[in-house]
C-alpha cells in the first residue's frame, strides 16, 4: 500500500523522474563451484512538488544456481531456483539547507520476508561548508523454510536488525570534498543458512570415519561496526573527477575487512560521462568458520558461509552515463542511458584444505565425487537502464 | 575501533571543518554530477546487494541492513 500509494504520488508530482533497469549478475563455473545468476528488472519513479519528494521502487530478482546442502561439497549441490520481490516507498522534505527522509522496503522469496523502515536527517551548516547527517533503521525479517529432512524440523525464525549512522561531510576546497561516517547495526535472531550443514569431524587418526554433518550453527547477536571514508577532487582541465574511498569493518563474530575503491569520472561532452572504477577487499574469516572442522566446532558454533570466510575480491569496471536534452517543445526534459558493466575476482583462503580428500564412508575410493575444492572464481555485474524526466 | 576512538576521531574532524569555507560562488566544480558519488541510487542499491552477498561487511556511509536472497 505505502509504495502503491508513493508511485501514484510521484507521478501527480510536478517534475516526475521514471526509470527502468534491467540488472544481471553472473559466478560463472570455476573451481569446480556451481554456475549462479541473478537478473531481473528495477522500476522506480520520482516526483517533486516544492520541498516534497516522493519515490516508489520495486525490484525482481530470477535466481538460479546450485545450492550446496553441505558446506563444500559440490557432489551435494541441487538445483536452485528461487524469485525475490522488493519494493520500496520514500518521502522526503527538503526546507532550505535540511533533509528529512523517510522510506520502507519490503521484500518476499520462497522463504524469507523482510520489513525495514528508516528515517534519516542531513543538514549543511557553517555556510553549507559541512554536513551533518544522522540515520536510523529497524529492519523485521522472518526464515520460513521448509526441509526435506523432518528430523531438524522446519523454520519460523525471527531477525530483528537496528542500524543507526552518522555522517560528517566536508567541503576541503572549492574542488575538494569529503565524507566521514560511522554505522552501527545490531542484529539478533537466527541468521544462518536453514539449508546447510558442515562436516564436523571428531579429533583423532580416525576423524575421516566418523564424519557428522549438522545443519550450521550461528550466534544469534550480531553486533556490527563499520567506518566508511570518501573524498572526491574535480579537475576543470579534463573536465574529470577522482574519488577515494575505504571502509574498515568490524564485528563480534571476529570478521574484520578493509576495502578500497577509487574511481575516475571522465565528462564526455556537456551532458554524458564515463567512469572507471576499481575496487579491491581483504577479509579475515569469523573466529568460528573453519574450512573444515577437523577438530569439532569451535566452541558452540560451527558454520559454511562463505561470506564469514578469509575473503579478497578485486574488481574493475566501466558506466557510461548517456544524458540527451529533448530542447524546447519535447515531451520530455531528459533522456537518461546508463550502460554499466563490472568484473570481479574472488579467492577465498583454503589454505589447511585437502584436495586430495574425497567424502565418502571410504575416502580412499577416488571414483565417489564430492572433493573440496579450493574457492575462487569470477563473476560480473551488469546493468542498463532508460530513465526519463518529464 | 572502539567508540571513543571514534569519537576522538569524530571531535578532531568536525574541529578541522571549521578552519575551511569556500564561498557560495565557488562551488560549480562541487555540484558538478561527475562530483557526486550517490547521483545514482539503482546502480548504489545493485552494488549493496552484490557486495553483501559475497563479502560479510556492510555499513560505513549510510544506514546499513543485510541482504535477503543470498541462499
Amino acid at each position: 500500500v505505502p509504495v502503491i500509494a508513493s508511485l501514484l504520488l510521484a507521478l501527480a508530482a510536478g517534475d516526475v523522474t521514471a526509470s527502468l533497469r534491467g540488472n544481471a549478475y553472473g559466478e560463472p563455473s570455476a573451481s569446480g563451484r556451481s554456475p549462479t545468476y541473478v537478473v531481473g528488472p528495477s522500476v522506480e519513479a520520482k516526483g517533486t512538488s516544492g520541498d516534497v519528494g516522493v519515490s516508489a521502487r520495486y525490484d525482481l530478482d530470477v535466481v538460479s544456481g546450485a545450492s550446496e546442502r553441505i558446506a563444500h561439497v559440490v557432489s551435494s549441490a541441487s538445483p536452485y531456483r528461487d524469485t525475490r520481490h522488493s519494493a520500496a516507498a520514500g518521502l522526503s522534505y527538503r526546507p532550505g539547507a535540511t533533509r528529512l527522509d523517510l522510506s520502507y522496503a519490503f521484500s518476499t522469496e520462497s522463504d524469507f520476508r523482510s520489513h525495514a523502515v528508516s528515517a534519516s536527517m542531513q543538514t549543511e551548516v557553517l555556510s553549507r561548508n559541512t554536513t551533518l547527517g544522522a540515520g536510523y533503521l529497524h529492519g523485521w525479517d522472518r526464515t520460513t523454510a521448509r526441509l526435506e529432512n523432518g528430523a531438524t524440523g522446519d523454520h519460523d525464525d525471527p531477525l530483528d536488525t537496528d542500524s543507526i549512522s552518522v555522517l560528517l561531510g566536508q567541503v576541503l576546497g572549492p574542488a575538494t570534498k569529503g565524507e566521514l561516517g560511522y554505522t552501527l547495526t545490531v542484529a539478533r535472531g537466527y541468521q544462518a543458512n536453514p539449508y546447510r550443514r558442515v562436516i564436523l569431524y571428531d579429533a583423532g587418526e580416525a576423524a575421516a570415519f566418523n564424519e557428522r554433518v549438522e545443519p550450521e550453527s550461528h550466534p544469534l547477536l550480531r553486533v556490527r561496526h563499520g567506518v566508511g571514508l570518501r573524498g572526491s577532487r574535480f579537475f576543470a582541465g579534463p573536465g574529470a573527477s577522482i574519488g577515494i574511498g575505504a571502509r574498515l569493518y568490524r564485528d563480534s563474530w571476529g570478521l574484520s575487512s578493509a576495502a578500497l575503491e577509487t574511481e575516475w569520472n571522465q565528462h564526455l561532452g556537456q551532458r554524458s560521462s564515463l567512469r572507471l572504477r576499481l575496487r579491491g577487499s581483504a577479509q579475515q574469516a569469523a573466529l568460528f568458520y573453519r574450512d573444515r572442522y577437523t577438530r569439532g566446532p569451535i566452541g558452540r558454533y560451527f558454520s559454511g558461509d562463505p561470506e564469514l570466510a578469509d575473503l579478497w575480491t578485486a574488481s574493475a569496471g566501466l558506466k557510461l552515463d548517456a544524458r540527451l536534452g529533448a530542447g524546447e517543445g519535447g515531451f520530455w526534459d531528459r533522456v537518461a542511458v546508463v550502460v554499466k558493466v563490472d568484473g570481479i575476482l574472488f579467492f577465498r583462503d583454503l589454505g589447511n584444505t585437502d584436495t586430495s580428500f574425497t567424502l565418502s564412508e571410504d575416502p580412499r575410493d577416488p571414483s565417489r565425487p564430492g572433493r573440496y575444492t579450493p574457492d575462487d572464481g569470477r563473476a560480473f555485474v551488469a546493468q542498463l537502464g532508460l530513465e526519463v524526466s518529464l | 575501533m572502539a567508540p571513543s576512538r571514534l569519537c576522538l576521531v569524530v571531535a578532531l574532524a568536525s574541529a578541522l571543518a571549521g578552519c575551511v569555507s569556500v564561498r557560495a560562488g565557488e562551488k560549480a566544480a562541487l555540484a558538478d554530477p561527475v562530483m557526486q558519488p550517490d547521483r545514482d541510487p539503482a546502480e548504489r542499491a545493485l552494488d549493496e546487494r552484490v557486495h553483501a552477498c559475497r563479502e560479510g561487511a556492510l555499513g560505513g556511509l549510510g544506514p546499513a541492513k543485510g541482504a535477503s536472497g543470498c541462499r
